[in-house]
């Protein structure tokens, strides 16, 4: 017990790094770091020790002083508005956002800090009162020195971080390098163990014997598929390994590379990366808030690590399969939901744009791009300037209500359960989305005039759509309008021809050239003689004009007893022409139902209504078990954003416009501009390019961490400047390159790590290695771990004879007591976790999680006494073990082998004998020992 | 018999620790995995600090200001007229002036006034401190429920009671470090309200639904159903036994230590917990003082709870958020008269037992409610037009005991209640004083997660220093 460790604050756990560790807080420090300088600015004693030329000298008596008293409480350590930060030369020289350095050392006289405090440029500083002239005059003669500034310390010592990125190790290029030295040469199995020998003999440290063989299967069967071997499996393995184990070993890691079982464990690991959950958490009023068809991209997930999906072309899909579809085989679809599973935060589209920026980024690469969300981040080069360069990429895309439907062969929809009730439920359905519909649209084509004069007022900034009460505004209709008058300027369109025309005029020039305008116009009659009747003194009166001739077309329209939106034909070819505006394929109008749903077009209480009506219908749907599945996809937008940055991460401040492209440290080639809609793709590829130096790294130590316990890098989603460096960074170069040249095998990579002498040692403690390396970094022995919640609840189903082997479909609640389904395929609700997945360390799938905690709690030893599916577990292995009634002896024997995988001792028969005669229940025992070290510790 | 060479007491005393040691035991460092497994033992803050618990009762749902602790007589004089300055935007609309229909008097040797509705309250205003300028970010309950309880809107982090107990720890082993105890289902957005996000999951509320009185069901796997207490006892001295040998071979193994000390402390904590959850045992006389609500049974709990080392014990109203009275404000009373009493039976209580000093008790909710009457709209209101809707402009909320000053109120709303306008709290502000009232620098006390430090009140918050005593 450390009992500094524990006792003392602060103690700071990081998390990525799992284990406690004294912290020097960054961003805080920092500030006091500041803070610290002012005071020294106060202080004339230092001062004067600073100031060895006049100039300095001035600064600090006459400049420095009035900079603190009236810049630095808005640009200073506590908030830089619009980015710009005045304590120190460097922050006066970078500048602000909006204007830019406001020191300029060429001409210091026109210099942005002396026309803001003049208040003689377009910006006057400070805001609420002005500098007295002899602090401006002071300024200027500092301005005219050359703006002198004292080191004192505000500028980082060492190399700046895009200097230092130059001589990181996860930035150099991934070479393979050559294999060290290692005297102990029967131990070398595999390239891997000479890395692992040659660091261990530098520090005075021997491997630890080979394990013994029952050790061995165990080991390899949980972590390569999380579930325990068979006696059978155990007997063969034990009989086969002393006589050949180099032998026994590769059959064993084939068997279980090929055991679908191994997808399902694998999988499991890449969804803590993909922070998978079933349900989207907060979503804005009345969004329905399931992921129905999440499942699919978890099957997707299991399906690649089983058919060995070469790993850049599985993040290729992840992030753009719509892209690289060739033919009718839609299933990778679903890897999209990578990217569209992640939480809802109520329909913030910043938030759930930055939560994708980070699963891409650190989920794949290792880099800490959201810290450049509000500025330049702290410590890696990576500007604010690359963060929205990929914000536009996520901002270029959709995600269609209608969610496509993937299968092998056809892309068609089918139901394969009792058609008599699907059609019973669908009527149901349509005749309220019709119903619903034809209301909301009636009530917009009577709105028309309005939403004219909205389109003059332009496109306004707004985050997501809300229901709106009846008659209010809806912005995206607007945009609906703006987006179908910009398709109507191609060509003479026969309505609006007239209205851009007109909306060309000056506003002085146009109530004298709109007469012109018009008697010259052809096309639609009924608006020309509209327009010449009214007195046009603007764009809005022509709004007035429109919006009148329309709703008079549609009230014709409704009144003739045409309820529903079809064209009807008239013999006047102008009304013809009117009703293909309010009624045509093109027209702003037309949309499918649940587009309008989306766009929140429907009043609040019809939208209600309208969600309650879909959701009763998918619930149903995927709760029979016979509906084709579905993916929760992304596409390419019609129209790409072009990013801004936002200042300080503040929507409503935008700044200057930055292209889509990959964070530039990435290279010059790797982060040129994105050129193909979104940028999705160039996206993908720039991320799995064998020019990356960091995707290969992240993997290949992803899974080292998975098989060994800790990874080489420590902080396995920051490989940044800040990272823990590797322990063995040959090693990791080794393992990433062999990885890229070996086609980005998964399965290639864990056979040459598990059949390495490193994987294959024991894990007992030596006390002389532990005296040297405590934390066994340099791996001289296995570390000794613990089943994680999926792998203990799959083990007590696979001991007690209740696993279900089904793969795939949709999840089933963990709660159910008669849940007999790996874990893996359960219900996350990412609101409402089951307490026993957080109990147990299963991290929150709010948020892309690098790294499991591992604690010990009693509450854990409580659900394991306790719980009825333990005990549950527990009786069905004792009825299983007594099923021969072979007395207690047979009966011990059987829970063993069952339970642990090895016959009891001497010992153990007598213990068990002596509790039995006790008055013990063998369901009792069952219990004891599935919930027993032995039960839960792989060694 | 060679075989069981000692009792349990032995066994325990050969595992590493005595028995006397159980109790309080860390859970044992995991040297090996790297992975701390003494996540509840008690830690020290930056700072020495009064405060050692907190009771947090959340009035969810909105409680109204200007009809509990925030007298606006302007209202009055208004009434059923528009106020002289324009209806700030809330929620939904709202008209003209609506006078509290509840009298406030004053109370105490400092004479702040409060509403009859926490009449009862009242008489301890002298150990009370009124925050009457509050102000939150946005007028919805959803974004103000975890800007309260997890200091961001919508961002997922980690909830003020994860924080403090991953802090402090807990004094108490045997018993979660921080209890949500919420009668009749869960609050608006559920248990994300105290999550524990990016912190290890041992620091996230356990919910206790307090409409149960049985422990099985007030908490999860707390009793076995079927195997009485002595056979379990005989089926943990077979595990301990089967333990040992396993560990024996293996040297040195503080995990598998922990987890033998684990289940002794499950074994122990099947009492205590069903013990301190049982307010029966409390004497005729401490129970009448709190009363016969729900509400007074869960704030007793909490009492209890705190008097056994649980660190941070929240108080929820009720499932739901049930303040929120839109279409008529008289159901404020009907409300308060379930908690009115407990309160202040609680601040007594504390009092006698020496525990207000070091207990913050923090009352109040996620935003008040306007000065001017809600308009009624189709499916929204009853057809009543006696309620008042959302308002976060301004609010009050109050302090008491773990080093707060008593009798004081701090800051005001303007002449109508609509706006904090003199010496505003920001909610940032309240956590930051929290944090300061328990030892921490709430700039300095942080978790790295994902690259970076963060902190409660993120980039925000000032201590209150008028609040401290």
């Amino acid at each position: 017990m450390t009992g500094d460790m524990t006792n003392s604050w602060p103690v700071v756990w990081t998390h990525a790094a799992g284990r406690p560790q004294r912290s020097a807080p960054g961003a805080s420090s920092r500030t006091r770091l500041f803070v610290t300088c002012f005071l020294i600015g106060f202080c004339p004693l230092l001062s004067q020790t600073h100031a060895r030329d006049d100039a300095l000298q001035h600064f600090e008596k006459h400049v420095r002083p009035v900079l603190i008293r009236n810049c630095v409480s808005c640009h200073g350590p506590k908030k830089q508005e619009s980015g710009l930060r005045l304590d120190s030369r460097d922050g006066a020289l970078v500048g602000g956002e909006i204007e830019g350095p406001v020191i300029n050392l060429d001409s210091p006289a026109s210099s942005n800090l002396l026309r803001a405090v003049r208040g003689d440029g377009d910006i006057a500083m400070p805001p609420d009162s002005k500098l007295k002239p002899e602090e401006i005059r002071a300024i200027e003669t500092w301005l005219k020195a050359g703006a002198p500034w004292p080191s004192d310390g505000t500028v980082t010592d060492g190399p700046t971080p895009s200097e230092g990125w130059k001589q990181h190790w996860a930035a150099r290029p991934v070479v393979a390098p050559p294999l060290p030295a290692a005297n102990n040469n029967k131990r070398v199995f595999t390239p891997i163990d000479a890395f692992i020998l040659h660091r261990m003999e530098a520090n005075g440290l021997q491997p630890s014997p080979i394990a013994d063989a029952r050790t061995l299967i165990r080991r390899t069967h949980f972590v390569l598929t999380g579930l325990p071997p068979s006696r059978r499996e155990i007997k063969d393995f034990t009989t086969q390994f002393p006589a050949n184990p180099k032998q026994a070993m590769q059959r064993l890691v084939d068997r279980l590379l090929d055991s679908p079982h191994y997808g399902e464990r694998w999988a499991r690991h890449w969804l803590d990366v993909a922070r998978y959950a079933d349900t989207k958490g907060y979503v804005r009023l009345q969004e329905q808030s399931n992921f129905y068809y999440a499942y699919t991209y978890r099957d997707y997930v299991v399906n690649s690590f089983n058919e060995d999906l070469p790993y850049d072309q599985f993040v290729r899909e992840q992030l753009a399969a719509d892209l690289l579809l060739t033919d009718d085989d839609n299933r990778s679809l679903a890897a999209l939901s990578f990217i569209t599973l992640g939480r809802r935060f109520t329909g913030n589209q910043h938030d759930v744009i930055d939560d994708r920026i980070d699963v891409v980024t650190r989920g794949l690469m290792g880099l800490t791009v959201t810290c450049a969300r509000c500025h330049d981040h702290k410590f890696d080069p990576i500007p604010i300037d690359d963060y929205y360069a990929l914000y536009g990429v996520f901002a270029s895309t959709t995600e269609p209500s209608d969610l496509p439907y993937i299968g092998k062969d056809s892309v068609k929809p089918s139901f394969r359960g009792d058609m008599t009730v699907y059609r019973e439920k669908k009527k149901i359905l349509d005749d309220q989305v019709s119903q619903h519909l034809a209301a909301a649209l009636d009530m917009l084509r009577n709105d028309t005039t309005r939403y004219l004069h909205g389109v003059l007022t332009g496109r306004k900034e707004f985050l997501v759509p809300l229901p709106a009460a009846r008659g209010e505004l809806r912005q995206t209709f607007v945009e609906r309008w703006i987006e179908y008058l910009e398709g109507t300027k191609r060509g003479d369109h026969p309505v609006f021809a007239a209205w851009h025309a007109l909306n060309k005029l000056r506003k002085e020039e146009f109530a004298a050239a709109s007469n012109g305008v018009i008697y010259r116009l052809a096309g639609n009659t009924i608006i020309r003689d509209a327009l010449r009747q009214t007195e046009l003194a603007s764009m809005s009166d022509v709004a007035d004009v429109y919006g009148r001739v329309l709703t008079d077309v549609h009230r014709k329209h409704v009144a003739a007893g045409n309820n529903n939106s079809d064209l009807k034909a008239v013999d006047n070819p102008a009304e013809q022409q009117l009703q293909q505006v309010l009624y045509g394929q093109d027209s702003p109008f037309a949309m499918s139902p649940r587009e309008a749903l989306d766009a929140y077009l429907l009043d609040a209480e019809q939208n209600r209504d309208l969600s309650q009506a879909y959701l009763t219908f998918d619930g149903w749907l995927i709760g029979t078990g016979q509906a084709t599945d579905r993916a929760h996809v992304l596409y390419d937008s019609q129209r790409v954003h072009e990013p801004h940055i936002f200042i300080r991460g503040n929507p409503e401040r935008t700044g200057r416009q930055v292209a889509r492209a990959a964070p530039r440290l990435l290279g010059e080639s790797l982060s040129a501009p994105f050129t193909t809609g979104s940028g999705r793709l160039e996206l993908a590829n720039a991320v799995v390019s064998p020019d990356n130096p960091l995707t290969a790294r992240v993997i290949v130590n992803r899974v080292w961490k998975h098989l060994f316990g800790t990874g080489l890098v420590r902080t396995t989603s920051n490989f940044g400047l800040r990272a823990t460096p590797p322990s063995h960074p040959q090693l990791l170069d080794y393992l990433a390159h062999q990885f890229m040249a070996k086609g980005w095998s998964l399965k290639k990579l864990h056979r040459t790590i598990l059949l390495s002498g490193t994987w294959q040692q024991a894990s007992n403690d030596r006390l002389e290695c532990r005296a040297i390396d405590p934390e066994n970094s340099l791996l001289w022995r296995a570390n000794r771990r613990r089943l994680d919640f999926e792998t203990l609840r799959d083990t007590l189903l696979s001991v007690s004879g209740s696993l279900q082997p089904e793969m795939g479909g949709p999840p089933k609640s963990l709660t159910d007591a008669d849940n007999f389904r790996r874990t893996i395929y359960g219900h996350i609700n990412r609101s409402s976790l089951p307490t026993m997945l957080p109990l147990f360390d299963f991290p929150s799938p709010d948020i892309h999680s690098p790294d499991r905690p591992r604690t010990t709690a009693a509450q854990q030893a409580l659900y394991l006494l306790n719980n009825p599916f333990v005990m549950k577990q527990a009786n069905l292995l004792a009825n299983q073990a007594t099923a021969n009634g072979n007395g207690t002896a047979a009966t011990t024997k059987e829970l063993y082998w069952r339970a642990l995988g090895r016959p009891p001792s001497d010992t153990e028969v007598q213990q068990c004998q002596h509790y039995f005669n006790a008055g013990g229940r063998e369901n009792e025992l069952a219990q004891a020992l599935i919930v027993s070290n032995e039960f839960l510790f792989i060694d | 018999m060679n075989h069981f060479p000692c009792n349990r007491r032995e066994m325990l005393t050969r595992c590493g620790m005595g028995m006397g040691a159980v109790g309080l035991a860390p859970m044992m460092a995991e040297a090996q995995s790297g992975s701390s497994t003494a996540p509840l033992y008690p830690r020290q803050p930056h700072h020495p600090a009064n405060a050692k618990a907190v009771i947090h009762i959340f009035l969810n749902g909105g409680p109204s200001h200007v009809d509990t602790f925030d007298p606006k007589p302007l209202l009055k004089r208004y009434e059923g007229r528009t106020l002289p300055i324009a209806n700030l935007p809330t929620e939904r609309a709202t008209g003209n002036a609506f006078p509290s229909p509840f009298r406030f008097r004053r109370y105490g040797e400092s004479g702040i006034e409060v509403s009859d509705l926490f009449r009862r309250t009242a008489e301890c205003i002298d150990d009370i401190c009124v925050v009457r300028s509050m102000h939150a970010d946005v007028p919805n309950h959803e974004p103000s429920f975890l800007l309260w309880n997890c200091g961001d809107a919508r961002l997922p982090r980690p909830s003020m009671g994860s924080w403090v107990t991953y802090g402090l720890g807990s004094e108490n082993q045997n018993l979660p470090g921080f209890v949500a105890l919420c009668p009749n289902g869960l609050p608006t957005q559920g248990v994300e309200n105290w999550r524990s996000a990016f912190l290890p999951g041992v620091f996230q509320g356990a919910h206790v639904d307090t409409q149960f009185q049985d422990v099985d069901k007030l908490i999860e796997n707390i009793r076995n159903a079927t195997i009485p207490a002595e056979r379990q006892r005989r089926q943990l001295d077979f595990l301990l036994r089967a333990n040992q040998l396993h560990k024996e071979s293996r040297g040195f193994a503080p995990d598998l230590e922990a987890r033998i000390q684990s289940f002794e402390l499950a074994y122990r904590m099947q009492t205590e917990a069903a013990d301190a959850f049982d307010v029966s045992k409390e004497t005729k006389q401490t129970q009448q003082m709190y009363g016969e609500s729900v509400q007074a049974r869960t704030i007793l709990t909490a009492r209890r709870l705190v008097e056994r080392g649980v660190r941070f014990v929240q108080v929820w109203y009720s499932g739901g958020q049930p303040w929120d009275n839109h279409d008529d404000i008289g159901i404020h009373g009907q409300l308060s008269a379930n908690i009115d009493q407990p309160i202040a039976a609680l601040l007594k209580d504390l009092k006698q037992r020496g525990l207000l000093n070091q207990t913050l008790v923090l009352c109040g909710g996620e935003f008040g409610r306007t000065p001017t009457v809600e308009l009624p709209r189709p499916l929204l209101n009853s057809g009543k037009q006696l309620g008042r809707d959302h308002n976060h402009h301004g609010f009050s909320v109050w302090l008491a005991g773990g080093g707060i000053k008593g009798g004081h109120v701090h800051g005001a709303t303007d002449e109508t209640g609509w706006k904090a306008v003199e010496s505003p709290v920001h909610v940032h502000d309240i956590h930051a004083t929290m944090l300061h009232l328990l030892g921490f620098d709430h700039e300095t006390f942080t978790y790295r997660y994902a690259g970076r430090d963060f902190r409660l009140t993120d980039v925000h918050g000032t201590v209150v220093e008028e609040l401290l005593a």
